[in-house]
């Protein structure tokens, strides 16, 4: 008998991450603009909104003394962001149109060269390169430390960012959105208030700009909340990732498909590997898979530690040694799976939160930005003179349906699920979707759910290199290499079933990359205890694309990425 | 009363400490946080503060220009003022010179009570607040797990090998708290809102009696050696008899 990760959901329903008021009106925070994250799509936003209070000072009085306000549960802007990443300029260059260029930008370069290989257990075939995933004029950078440019640039404009602060609740009141209600701080294991408690506040604003990235929080429950969901469900990949300092520079852009994953229909694994140069002396390389996948054995980080064992990839890591590593999820249903609509009333959604990700393509971090900056504006209209804030806010969704994010999602919209008929049926699809730029299939291929994917279970695990500590590690010296300082005597924020069968505890035990989950004793009725330590989460997602919910811990914990 | 809580910017745990060969100092030019013993001290200033009624609480602290981003964790707790000294002449500073100018930086502030951590998250020396009260020529009291104050004098409880010590020292004196004091807040959101419109003030090298030629001369400083191999013991139900295996076998019982 077959199980799915989704008959066993999680004891979490999307109304506790909605509120009314808690605070008596005169103790709330008030703020002109409040944005949730600073991520590239928060912080452009930010930074967009300060532009024109520079260019508009007499609007500041109108805004109060804090007139932009950015929320970040991480440690500092940057310490949860993590990509690959080859980002694509133009997001940025229309952000900074007239004031940065880009050599001005934390880049570690262009990309002169690139290849797309196909390995085996032993070789590597080179392949030509996809049109999609073509990166000439594109620059390699570390997400993490164009999240900290970027905030410093915020701030230079006067933005207020409020750093280990997470947004626990979406503040609603009559059907508008006022704000939000911060996290508590200091509770102890079962929730007590230790002595240091300092209880969440009320933030209030004239217009709340969700860019929570994936699987946010706050952005799932609005979505709920105000019925925005698309009628095909989000799916993710889970992409687990390394930084290493490296002896001899790389030269190109490496993207690899093929082994370690395993081709077969019934298996659903899609993904892939990248290799990127940072600078001279680092590099990064990581894995990304779907998590449409079905083998309760799959774990995304030993299929990373497996890659470096490949010669290709072995060589190039050679004689160096690794000095960071992270995991995220990348929403990945692509055009099918946006909203209906990006806005509630007093709501605007951006980034990665709605899914603006193009999976052939690889990229999502200029759309964020370029969403981020429309999000601003439209935000910014509900001050002009006899602009109703509805029709500000609505005009959001016309400007994106406009925009280059649009058109670029829509041209690749089947792709993503073409792959659900394994790798060779899916990689004829999308030649033939990108042949016809999307034309074809005239309809749309049907999105799966993640965690309704039935599990099997194979013996791939007897298969993962043993970690050596040198070129492969475990799960729990990598959360240690993610900076991870969560204070472990806080409530757990981890909401999953824990008494599940083994398959799915397996599932859930294999998937996470920091070691949150462990099989526990049997009991005895067929279903097994899912042991957890919450304080190894690095707050990747995936929990919550295969049958549980990740909701914030306390503001400050988690990783703290520096190099992602 | 007039608190001044000295305090250190270190670099960030994320960041990593990395000693720079060629100056054979700890790299400072990434991310800089206040060491977090020093928001033991922190927090008793403001605890002394808010049970008196009235004060104020003045951080002060020496590094390089950038340490003021650290020291405003101090005003979102709620500190009332910051006093960076910055000099490129005073970096580097040994000890004594550091001693030599947090001593005048305090002198020009007039406070009653002076409170140090018990030692720096990086250096780790623990020494600073003795040489600091001997330049002021105060009493110190070090170690301090329990702090009382009259008004006149204040009394601290040290904690030592043998038990605790229970001295009262005439103000102005100077205070090394121990991390087993309190348990420091968080910084509230509108503190940190209002952290950066709080005073904050520089001093050069010349507003604190210029910079001091170093007594001492750093030999070398290396990282930790690395851990040997362990040997992890897990409880199968023995593992007392185990350890104490463990300790028999290494002469260490």
């Amino acid at each position: 008998m077959s199980v799915r990760p989704s008959e066993f959901p999680p004891p979490w329903s999307p109304p506790e991450a909605i509120a009314a008021p808690t605070d008596p009106v005169d103790e709330r925070i008030e703020v002109g603009f409040l944005i949730v994250g600073a991520g590239p799509a928060g912080l452009a936003a930010a930074i967009r909104l300060g532009q024109l209070l520079e260019e508009h000072p007499a609007m500041s009085d109108r805004l109060g003394d804090v007139p932009v306000a950015v929320l970040e549960k991480g440690k500092a802007p940057g310490s949860h962001l993590l990509s690959g990443a080859v980002i694509n300029p133009r997001g940025l260059q229309r952000l900074f149109k007239g004031r940065k260029r880009v050599d001005e930008m934390p880049f570690y370069g262009e990309v002169h060269g690139e290849s797309v290989l196909f390995l085996t257990k032993r070789r590597a075939l080179r392949l030509p390169t996809p049109p999609t995933m073509v990166n000439h004029r594109n620059y390699v950078a570390s997400l993490s430390q164009l999240g900290r440019w970027l905030g410093e640039e915020a701030e230079a404009l006067g933005v207020t960012i409020l750093p280990e602060t997470t947004a626990g609740q979406l503040v609603v009141d009559g059907g508008r959105v006022l704000g939000v209600r911060t996290g508590d701080r200091g509770r102890g294991r079962a929730g007590e208030e230790l002595g240091n408690f300092e209880p969440g506040s009320d933030i209030v604003a004239r217009v709340t700009i969700l860019a929570e990235g994936t699987q946010g929080h706050l952005t799932g429950a609005a979505l709920d909340h105000f019925r925005l969901r698309s009628d095909n469900p989000q799916v993710w990949a889970l992409g687990v990732k390394e930084v290493w300092k490296v002896a001899k520079p790389l030269h190109e852009v490496v993207h690899t498909m093929g082994w370690p994953l395993r081709g077969g229909r019934k298996y659903r694994e899609f993904g892939g590997s990248f290799i990127y140069p940072m600078g001279d002396d680092m590099v990064t390389v990581g894995m990304v898979v779907g998590l449409d996948y079905r083998d309760a054995e799959l774990s995304v980080h030993d299929l990373l530690q497996e890659l470096k064992t490949h010669p290709r990839v072995r060589r190039i890591l050679d004689g160096g040694e690794r000095v960071q590593w992270g995991a995220k999820t990348i929403p990945e249903g692509g055009f099918v799976a946006l909203p209906k609509k990006l806005h509630a009333p007093g709501l605007l959604l951006c980034g990665d939160g709605v899914g603006f990700v193009n999976v052939p393509a690889l990229k999502g971090i200029h759309y964020a930005i370029e969403s981020g900056r429309l999000a601003a504006e439209a935000a910014w209209r509900t001050l002009e003179r006899g602009a109703s804030a509805r029709d500000a806010l609505r005009s959001y969704d016309e400007s994106v349906r406009e925009s280059f994010i649009w058109s670029d999602l829509r041209e690749v919209r089947n792709m993503r699920q073409a792959f659900g008929r394994g790798f060779y049926a899916g990689g004829a699809l999308a030649g033939a979707m990108t042949a016809t730029k999307g034309r074809f299939p005239p309809g749309d291929l049907e999105t799966e759910r993640d965690a309704e994917q039935s599990l099997i279970v194979t013996d791939r695990a007897t298969s993962y290199p043993a970690p050596d500590g040198v070129l492969t590690f475990d799960k729990l010296s990598s959360v240690f290499a993610s900076g991870n300082r969560t204070r472990d005597d806080q409530p757990n924020h981890i909401r999953v079933q824990t008494k599940v069968p083994r398959e799915v505890a397996e599932l859930w035990a294999r998937m996470c990359p920091a070691h949150v989950y462990e099989v526990g004793e049997a009991d005895g009725d067929g279903t097994v205890e899912v042991k957890l330590a919450p304080s190894n989460c690095v707050q990747c997602g995936a929990i919550t694309a295969k049958g549980g919910r990740l909701t914030p811990p306390e503001g400050g914990s988690g990783p703290e990425y520096t190099l992602t | 009363m007039k608190i001044a809580v000295c305090v250190k910017a270190v670099p960030d745990a994320a960041a990593g400490r990395r000693i720079d060969p060629s100056t054979k100092r700890i790299d400072r030019s990434v991310e800089l946080a206040i060491s977090d013993f020093d928001t033991y001290a922190v927090e008793e200033a403001l605890r002394l503060k808010e049970a008196g009624g009235d004060g104020e609480v003045v951080v002060v602290s020496m590094g390089p220009e950038k340490a003021m981003d650290a020291l405003r964790k101090a005003l979102a707790m709620g500190a009332d003022r910051a006093v960076l000294i910055t000099d490129p002449g005073l970096e580097g500073a040994d000890l004594l010179g550091t001693a030599r100018a947090l001593a005048v930086a305090i002198e020009r502030e007039s406070a009653d009570l002076v409170l140090f951590g018990q030692q720096s998250a990086d250096g780790g020396g623990a020494c600073l607040w003795s040489a600091v009260a001997e330049r002021l020529r105060r009493p110190v009291i070090s170690q301090v797990s329990e702090l009382t104050n009259d008004g006149a004098s204040v009394i601290g409880k040290r904690q030592t090998e043998f038990g605790y010590d229970t001295i009262r020292a005439p103000l102005p004196a100077v205070i090394a708290v121990s991390d087993a004091i309190n348990t420091p807040r968080y910084p509230s959101l509108k503190g940190i809102m209002g952290a950066k419109k709080k005073p904050q003030d520089t001093l050069s090298a010349a507003d604190v009696g210029g910079a001091a030629a170093a007594g001492t001369t750093v030999i070398a400083l290396n990282p930790p050696p690395a851990r040997g191999e362990a040997r992890k013991i897990e409880d199968d139900g023995n593992a007392a008899e185990q350890i104490v295996e463990f300790l028999t076998e290494k002469r260490l019982v």
